[in-house]
Parts: C-alpha cells; sequence; structure tokens
C-alpha cells in the first residue's frame, strides 16, 4: 500500500446484452455494450434512470449474467461474485446488530488468521476515520459515518477492482463531497480498478478519469468523455466547468437554451 | 420539549386510566354494598379483597399460581422449542415449506382446546395431557413467526453475503439468524401468552391444582369472591409474563431499539 503500484484488473465487456422478463414480456435493458476499462483506471459511468447503468455493474460484479456476451477481468470470464471485486452499494448494507468493528470484519473470509484480522480492521478504520467508534452499532452512527464503514468492509480485502454503485446518493451534499475526496485518495494509493456508476454529474467529473455517458431503453453507451484536469481537481476551476458543460450538453442535446443547465 | 410536552400528556392519562378503574371498583363496592348488584354473583371488592389476604396467609394461592406456571413453562418449551426449530427448518427450505403448507393450512385453525378429548383418550386425565395442550397452543405462533422471521431477510443483506463470497453457513449464522430474532421473539411472546391462556382451559377440565382449578372449584361451590381471586390472577400474571418477556426484548434487541 501507499505506491503507485498498479494493482488493478483490466475490464473487458464485449457485446453484453441483458434482458429482464417481467411477466410475459421481455425488456431490454443493455443492448450491445463493448467497453474495456484500463488496470487501475477510474472510470464514472453515467446515465438517466432505466439505462441500465447499474445492471451493467451487477454484471461486472457477477451478482447477475448477460444473456449474450461476456465479461472478463484479466481474461478471466466473470462468473460469480468474488472478494476480488468489491463492490460499494447506495445502502450501505450494514449488519445493524453488529459494531463497527465486526461489521469491517464481516468483509474478510471467516477463516482469518485472528491476529492479522485485528490488524487489518484496525487500519481500515484508521483509513476511513472511525477511531473511537469501533463499538458503535449502525443505527448510532450518521449516515457518512455508516458509508466510512461499508467503504472500509468493501477495501479490507484489498480488490482488484472496486464498484461503487451509486454510492453517496443518499448522503448531504457536504458529506457526498467529502466521501467521494476520500474514495479518490484510496484509489490513488491503491490503484484498484474503479467503476463508478452515478446520475451526479459532478461526482462524475470529480471522480473519474472518463465519463461514460449511456442512455436508455435500450442501454446503450453513446458517448465517453476524458477528463483532463489539474490535480488535485477542483470543482469551482474553468476546466471543471468546461467539462461540466460538454457532459450536460451530451445528455440533454445541443437543441436545449443554455439557462437550463443552471441549476 | 415536544418529548417533555408528550411524557407529561401520558401521565396525565395513565392517571386517568387508573382513576377509571378505581372508580369502576368503589361503584362495584358501593353497588354491592347498597344491594344494587347481586353479590351471590358478582361478589364486591372486599370480600374478593379477605378471600385474597386469607388464601395468600395459608400459602393456596401461591400453591395454585405454581402449579399453573410449571405446566405452562414446561408445554411452553416444549411446544415453541419445536416450534422455533421446525420455522427455523421451513423458512430456509422453499421445498419443504411448500409441503408443509397443506398441513398447516388444515391444522393450525383447530383451537388447543379440541385437542383436549383426544388428548384425554390418549395420555389420560394427568399431567401429560395438560401440558401438551399448552405446548399446542405455543407451537403455533412461534412456527409462523419463525417462519416469517427467516425468511422476510433483507434482500440487499443476502446480496451483501454473496458479494463476500459467505458460504451457506455463514450467511445463516451471521445474516438470516440475526435478522429473524425480533420476528422469534414476537412469536415466543405470543406463544407464552397463548401457553397462558390455554391452561386456564386445560385445569377446567380435569385437575386438582392451579388457577384454573380454582376458578372451576369455585363455581362449583358458589363461592364468587374465590371465583374472582382466580380470575384477577389470571389478569395479573399474564400482564408480569408480558412484562418480562418485554425487558428482555429490550436486552436481546438492543440493536433494534437505537432511533
Amino acid at each position: 500500500m501507499g505506491n503507485n503500484d498498479i494493482s488493478g484488473k483490466r475490464i473487458n465487456i464485449s457485446h453484453v446484452r441483458k434482458e429482464f422478463q417481467i411477466e410475459k414480456e421481455s425488456l431490454l435493458v443493455l443492448k450491445d455494450i463493448n467497453l474495456e476499462i484500463e488496470p487501475g483506471d477510474i472510470v464514472s459511468i453515467i446515465g438517466g434512470s432505466g439505462c441500465g447503468k447499474s445492471t451493467l455493474l451487477r454484471l461486472i460484479a457477477g451478482l447477475d449474467s448477460p444473456n449474450e456476451g461476456e465479461i472478463a477481468l484479466d481474461n478471466t470470464k466473470v462468473t460469480k461474485p468474488s472478494l476480488d471485486v468489491g463492490v460499494l452499494f447506495q445502502e450501505s448494507r450494514l449488519l445493524p446488530w453488529e459494531s463497527t468493528w465486526k461489521n469491517i470484519a464481516f468483509g474478510l473470509p471467516e477463516k482469518f488468521d485472528k491476529e492479522k484480522k485485528n490488524e487489518l480492521v484496525a487500519h481500515y478504520i484508521k483509513l476511513v476515520g472511525l477511531e473511537g467508534f469501533e463499538r458503535a452499532l449502525p443505527g448510532q452512527l450518521s449516515g457518512g459515518m455508516q458509508k466510512r464503514v461499508a467503504i472500509a468492509r468493501t477495501l479490507i480485502n484489498n480488490p482488484h477492482v472496486l464498484l461503487l454503485d451509486e454510492p453517496f446518493g443518499a448522503l448531504d451534499a457536504f458529506t457526498r463531497m467529502n466521501l467521494q475526496e476520500e474514495v479518490v485518495r484510496i484509489w490513488k494509493e491503491q490503484r484498484m480498478t474503479t467503476v463508478l456508476v452515478t446520475h451526479d454529474i459532478d461526482e462524475a467529473i470529480f471522480m473519474g478519469n472518463k465519463v461514460i455517458i449511456m442512455s436508455a431503453k435500450p442501454g446503450i453507451i453513446k458517448d465517453v468523455i476524458k477528463v483532463e484536469l489539474p490535480e488535485p481537481r477542483s470543482r469551482v476551476s474553468v476546466e471543471f466547468e468546461e467539462l461540466r458543460m460538454k457532459v450536460y450538453k451530451e445528455f440533454f442535446g445541443d437543441d436545449r437554451p443554455m439557462e437550463d443547465y443552471a441549476i | 420539549m415536544n418529548i417533555k410536552k408528550k411524557s407529561y400528556e401520558n401521565l396525565i392519562l395513565n392517571i386517568t386510566a387508573w382513576v377509571i378503574l378505581i372508580g369502576i371498583i368503589v361503584f362495584w363496592q358501593l353497588a354491592g354494598d347498597k344491594g344494587i348488584l347481586n353479590t351471590t354473583i358478582l361478589s364486591k371488592p372486599t370480600l374478593i379483597f379477605e378471600r385474597f389476604v386469607k388464601m395468600v396467609g395459608d400459602k393456596s394461592l401461591i400453591n395454585h399460581i405454581i402449579a399453573s406456571l410449571s405446566r405452562v413453562l414446561k408445554g411452553f418449551f416444549i411446544g415453541a422449542g419445536i416450534g422455533l426449530l421446525l420455522g427455523l427448518i421451513l423458512g430456509l427450505s422453499k421445498r419443504l415449506e411448500v409441503i408443509a403448507n397443506l398441513f398447516i393450512g388444515i391444522l393450525r385453525p383447530i383451537p388447543p382446546i379440541a385437542w383436549i378429548p383426544l388428548l384425554i383418550l390418549a395420555l389420560g386425565i394427568g399431567e401429560q395431557s395438560k401440558v401438551t395442550v399448552i405446548a399446542i397452543g405455543s407451537f403455533w405462533p412461534m412456527l409462523l413467526d419463525t417462519i416469517h422471521g427467516v425468511k422476510s431477510t433483507d434482500k440487499a443483506l443476502m446480496e451483501l453475503g454473496r458479494v463476500l463470497e459467505k458460504d451457506r453457513r455463514t450467511v445463516i449464522t451471521k445474516i438470516i439468524l440475526p435478522s429473524a430474532v425480533p420476528a422469534i421473539f414476537t412469536g415466543a411472546r405470543q406463544a407464552i401468552s397463548r401457553a397462558w391462556s390455554c391452561v386456564v382451559t386445560a385445569e377446567m377440565i380435569a385437575a386438582s391444582r392451579g388457577v384454573g382449578f380454582l376458578i372451576q372449584y369455585a363455581r362449583e361451590l358458589s363461592q364468587p369472591a374465590l371465583m374472582f381471586v382466580g380470575v384477577a390472577m389470571i389478569g395479573l400474571i399474564g400482564v408480569l409474563i408480558d412484562i418480562i418477556m418485554m425487558r428482555l426484548e429490550k436486552r436481546l434487541l438492543y440493536w433494534n431499539m437505537t432511533d
């Protein structure tokens, strides 16, 4: 940890098609998705609801399987979930009856050297800034702190791939920005290949090296925008603003008056 | 501020409830004294209290209560124990649950009391048949709530188990069972109160001791005061059991209460 070794895996998505059977009708969610994500890269996938971005993430995680095509990590086909692929869901999904400490330790395999486990949990508690809250139950923590517990639990296995499914959507704006920065900081240290699914354009630009724009019905990749910003990124720079415009335009098309973009 | 106001309001309402209760007792007493109510059927509070004090003094009351309680505990542990075990199995296995549903559908609506004649034929009029009735009464709520608890485990947590590559055993012990504890506890609370109402019925049919017997015996002797002592005991002990269970729940389900 700490050096700039690329520890991520290459993600290859080729000709992926996913349909869902609802009653007797079939719904085409993803149509012929092709995407290659470089080892150690961080990319954002953005799109409106129903564009299949979360479905795509679930396919990479091995939680669902595509109807056609395949997804491979370093040339190994994904068939089921693996500890090598960490997933951070929108909800923190903590065990409500377990403490912070135990929730983070739950990320590790059941048969794990006890001493090493203690060491690792302590390290990750420190990494996400939860010292002093080891014994607190999830119900006693704020939403942001619960998210930190979930982040530590996801990272404790040192996954080569990190998948973030709208992870900060339910948090307030300040906590959200704070955690975005922390995840980027951790990514910079560990360089796991990271895929962020979001509907927040600022988040997509702030965190991703590329912003993949998807459109719905059926879900396809509409465009990929490269993010080239001086590091550390500033949310209020001119370059950031230009990129934001670009993504907005890509999203809504060019025929919409500028004033509509301002929120 | 708001919480303070609310607890103040609750206090007032609680006092009101007690005032109404005392009012009823006073009215009952006065109506009995004035001959408006027939005391040979409805007795009156002073007579009931006298009887109560006498029975506490000669220890007959405590003996009846102990007799009933020990039946309740035996029946509860047997019935709820089997219900819990079977509930876990059926909750975890969809196939077995489908098979069991037919039997549950047929057997559950039968009130435990309806089994008494059969149980007397099979097991005699001794302790066994009484404990069995109580066990049957405790069995159903425990079974159904356990199945429900196991089946309603949060899907998101089950998916977490998949993402973290947990084996079936870990998923059951670390995710499903803890999630089911609140529902299991609801089942246990219902089971024990059901057990308590079954014991009274069982003792009315064939017994020489117990609170249910006491009421039946009082009817035979036409002693309404004694009858009311028995009835009051059933209510009081029922409330006590519920209070104990609620305390236990707070302890066991600490994580469910932090809000």
